[in-house]
């Protein structure tokens, strides 16, 4: 038991209460808060003001608070240990505390302060120790002091209505400075492509003043430096689209040119055309959900140009007049000029410098090596040109045949000389075996296909004969030379070949990027194919296969579609600038004749 | 779920479930009509100010706009029958929201460094120092109800007033020195500035100004005379007492400020946002 607490209280008419306290821990807590074991009732004392510990059988005063309040033995102390007795001062109490024997309690006796005695105390008498100036008398006046209204949120300069205004002065001021400092880049809803870019300052260049809403920049602003083919716009019912309408700028480079399937179909879902049937089709929406099929161009005699789909059955035909037969020449061990060889897709069709597409078959690059036009074995290498209507034919075979008959009969004519014929004579030998020869070459050529030799022009093409010509002799050539003269007239054409060049003119396609497919992966039919009529083109089910939405190769309009017609693409801008004047602007709108 | 009457639980549920959520439920029926018929557009279009649908998230967004800042106006409207203004606050925050989403559609999430982006921006900042008030609404006044002194700031000024007056009382006894010291603490007073903004951006600790204090006191203490002490002692607890009630008052004023401060960025900001939209539109319109 360290602690023995004596609380004197004074009682009215001089009585005293005395209230005894024991404490058994080694710590006694003193304060004004209620939790201490000695409980101090003044302002002046702190909450925990100070402890006194026993340690060692001694105790020792401890001053817990920065603020030492605390003396023993009138000396202000912060830790000290207790001698045998003394007093301790706190605030207004004045504490006794006393310890016999070192092993007694430590027994502490203070009185508990009246209401009153909180009060002023009677003025101590010592003066103050140092020379302090005395206060204006105004400083002991009576005041109210404002503390709420100094922690409010207040500012001289420093309100809403202040910041609101410098804030649009800034806004709008700050406009007007980038205006007049031409960075008129600051007012551009989004970014501009990267080929606009250099009149990114100066929007009058393609944009007029006040227009409507929905406007676009007018056509004239593009065209003053682009071309713009049309997009056969003579079959459209309304006018073409505006330019702007589908290159949209300020939305980034990918916006203005590669632009989304949605422009296409603002007009394809529900076309409006003059001709039926050109397109095929008039509502479409995706390449798989309605895309019809391919179509191609048939001409018939006495009937106009049609479109027809692949998938017409008996109508899709290829009207080419020239005799292939893709089965034939597939087939292996062909004899070819040096022994059986396999042709191949390659072998004939060949793709031009950029890839994309097949150059036409010619005749001298892809079928001449194993069909020659060579007509008299008795002239080895030498062959009738190819191309050439059959006068020309004709007339090459006379004058090769001439050569050859001086050549063969030329020491005679050393000897005899040359006998200028008389009028009404008898007719040279040489003509006669000329003329001989070549309608025998013509008939080999001409005739009906038998062996090695024979037919060879009409082996590949189709020959309008003259009416009443003879089948065999071709050329309905008579044996008299007045008949002769007047059957030049009538030697049979050759019929136009026709092939052609692009069977799908409206789209565009890309042999090379599809290189890594073998041909017959998509032109399917042709190992089999046996006559010219035969349409050999992939429908649209073999692209399908891997260009479909949503995990496919792409789908879009574009990736096979173009909008303009390219085949009227004209020079760009025919009022061409000098750089500055160019960067200037002076090819805006504005300079550019309107109508143009 | 009825929020409980008369509690703060009750003041917050009014303002965020106003109406059985009215507005909560419009605001997500909203963000997900939104959210629909722009999947639509941008698998139609490219996504522009300038199209059909771009233009009707504009004035979508303006027309939320005027009503966002018709707040301003409809709370100083006592007499308005035009719905309850805890209604109005309400709508307010969330329609707020919901301009964060409009805005970016009208524009097709494209954004650059111009006059148009800086509109949106201010919207921004707005929106943001709003939800930052919003939190503030939510959290200060229950700290504030259960701070330590118990007191509410007038009751502290009060107080202070009063343990001033019991200092002025003890000092017209003491000697010279302790008026000197009383002096002090009312000059303290007396030049106290203005000082709402800095105790924002200040921590308040009453324990550590009380320490500061104290020890200030104990320096003079050790200076006095031991006959003075007594006298030293009952002044320096009146000082301590004051130093506290005054740390007790400006921890509060700081948490009451809160809610005061955030509306210096929103309520500028928002009529800044307004200057810098009716650039756009000048600009918009021109082209």
């Amino acid at each position: 038991m360290p602690f023995v607490i004596i609380a004197k209280e004074k009682l009215g008419r001089g009585g005293e209460k005395i209230r005894t306290t024991e404490l058994s821990g080694p710590t006694l807590r003193i304060g004004r808060g209620t939790d201490n074991d000695l409980h101090l009732d003044d302002h002046s004392v702190q909450l925990h003001h100070a402890v006194i510990q026993e340690e060692d059988e001694r105790y020792v005063l401890r001053d817990r608070n920065v603020l030492s309040l605390t003396s023993v033995n009138d000396m202000p102390v912060t830790e000290t240990v207790l001698p045998e007795t003394g007093t301790i001062r706190i605030g207004p109490y004045t504490i006794r505390f006393a310890r016999p024997t070192p092993a007694a309690p430590l027994t502490i006796e203070y009185e508990v302060l009246g209401e009153d005695e909180h009060a002023v105390e009677a003025p101590l008498s010592m003066a103050a120790p140092r020379e302090l100036p005395p206060l204006p008398p105004s400083s002991m006046r009576d005041e109210k002091f404002h503390a709420v209204a100094v922690y409010t949120l207040r500012g001289r300069y420093l309100n809403k209505t202040a910041i609101a205004v410098l804030a649009v002065l800034v806004v709008w001021g700050g406009s007007v400075l980038v205006y007049a400092l031409g960075k008129h880049v600051m007012f551009m809803p989004g970014s501009i492509s990267v080929k606009h870019r250099l009149f990114a300052n100066n929007c009058a260049h393609c944009h007029p003043a006040w227009q409507p809403v929905f406007t676009v920049v007018p056509d004239k602003a593009c065209l003053s430096c682009h071309s713009g083919p049309p997009h056969f716009s003579e079959r459209a019912f309304g006018p073409a689209p505006q330019c702007a309408s589908c290159h949209v700028e300020h939305k980034g480079q990918a916006a203005l040119v590669a632009l989304d399937d949605s422009t296409c179909l603002r007009c394809h879902a529900d076309l409006k055309v003059r001709e039926p049937r050109i397109p095929i089709t008039t509502a479409i929406h995706s390449f798989m959900a309605d895309h019809p099929e391919f179509a191609i161009s048939v001409s018939r005699v006495g009937y106009p140009v049609q479109r027809v789909g692949l998938n017409e059955g008996k109508q899709v035909v290829d009207s080419a007049a020239i005799k292939l037969n893709h089965r034939l020449h597939l087939k292996p061990d062909l004899m070819g000029p040096d022994g059986p060889e396999q042709l191949s897709c390659a072998s004939c069709h060949q793709a031009d410098p950029q890839g994309a597409y097949m150059r036409p078959v010619k005749y001298e690059k892809d079928c001449m090596r194993c069909h020659l036009l060579d007509f008299d074995e008795r002239l080895p290498g030498k062959t009738v040109p190819h191309g050439q209507p059959p006068e020309e034919v004709d007339r090459f075979l006379r004058a090769t045949y001439a050569v050859y008959y001086l050549l063969q009969h030329q020491p005679d004519l050393q000897t005899q000389g040359l006998a200028r014929r008389l009028p009404g004579g008898p007719r040279p030998q040489e003509k006669a075996w000329v003329s001989g020869m070549v309608e025998g070459s013509e008939r080999l050529l001409l005739g009906p296909i038998g062996s090695k030799t024979k037919g060879k022009c009409v082996l590949c093409h189709v020959l309008d004969r003259p009416e009443g010509a003879s089948p065999v002799t071709a050329f309905g050539r008579a044996k008299t030379d007045a008949r002769m003269v007047e059957s030049r007239a009538s030697f049979p054409a050759v019929v136009k070949t026709a092939m052609p060049e692009r069977w799908l003119p409206y789209s565009n396609f890309d042999h090379k990027a599809h290189g890594q497919l073998k041909c017959v992966a998509c032109h399917e039919a042709a190992p089999l194919s046996e006559r010219t009529k035969d349409v050999l083109l992939p429908g649209i089910a073999s692209c399908q296969s891997c260009h479909f939405e949503s995990g496919g190769a792409r789908t879009q309009c574009l990736t096979c579609h173009g909008y303009h017609d390219r085949s009227e693409t004209q020079m760009p801008g025919d009022q061409p600038y000098p750089i500055e004047q160019f960067k200037q602007g002076q090819n805006s709108p504005q300079s550019i004749p309107v109508g143009r | 779920m009825k929020a409980p009457n008369g509690s703060l639980e009750a003041a917050k549920g009014t303002l965020l479930m106003y109406g059985s959520s009215r507005y909560l439920k419009g605001a997500v029926a909203g963000a997900g009509a939104l959210f629909l018929s722009y999947s639509y557009y941008v698998r139609t279009t490219i996504p522009s100010g300038s199209t059909a649908w771009g233009l009707v998230y504009g004035w979508m967004g303006l027309g939320a706009i005027l009503v966002l800042m018709f707040l301003g106006i409809r709370k100083r409207w006592y007499f308005s029958r035009l719905g309850t203004l805890q209604g109005w606050t309400s709508a307010h925050v969330y329609l707020g929201l919901l301009t964060l989403l409009i805005i970016p559609m009208h524009a097709g999430f494209q954004f650059g460094w111009d006059v148009h982006t800086l509109a949106y921006v201010l919207l921004v900042v707005v929106v943001l120092s709003g939800i930052a008030g919003l939190f503030l609404y939510l959290t200060v006044p229950g700290v504030l109800t259960t701070h330590e002194s118990g007191m509410l700031p007038d009751k502290l000024e009060a107080e202070i007033d009063q343990v001033l007056k019991e200092m002025k009382q003890l000092a017209a006894a003491e000697p010279l020195v302790f008026q000197h010291l009383y002096e002090e603490e009312a000059r303290r007073y007396r030049e106290l500035t203005s000082r709402g903004w800095r105790i924002l951006f200040t921590r308040i600790d009453p324990s550590a100004i009380l320490a500061q204090r104290m020890h200030e006191l104990r320096n003079q203490l050790v200076d006095s005379l031991v006959a003075d002490q007594e006298g030293f002692s009952r002044f320096a607890g009146l000082v301590l007492r004051r130093t506290e009630l005054e740390a007790y008052l400006a921890a509060q004023m700081r948490l009451k400020n809160g809610l005061q401060a955030w509306l210096y960025v929103h309520v500028p900001f928002s009529i800044a946002m307004m200057a810098a939209v009716s650039v756009h539109l000048l600009v918009v319109l021109y082209y």
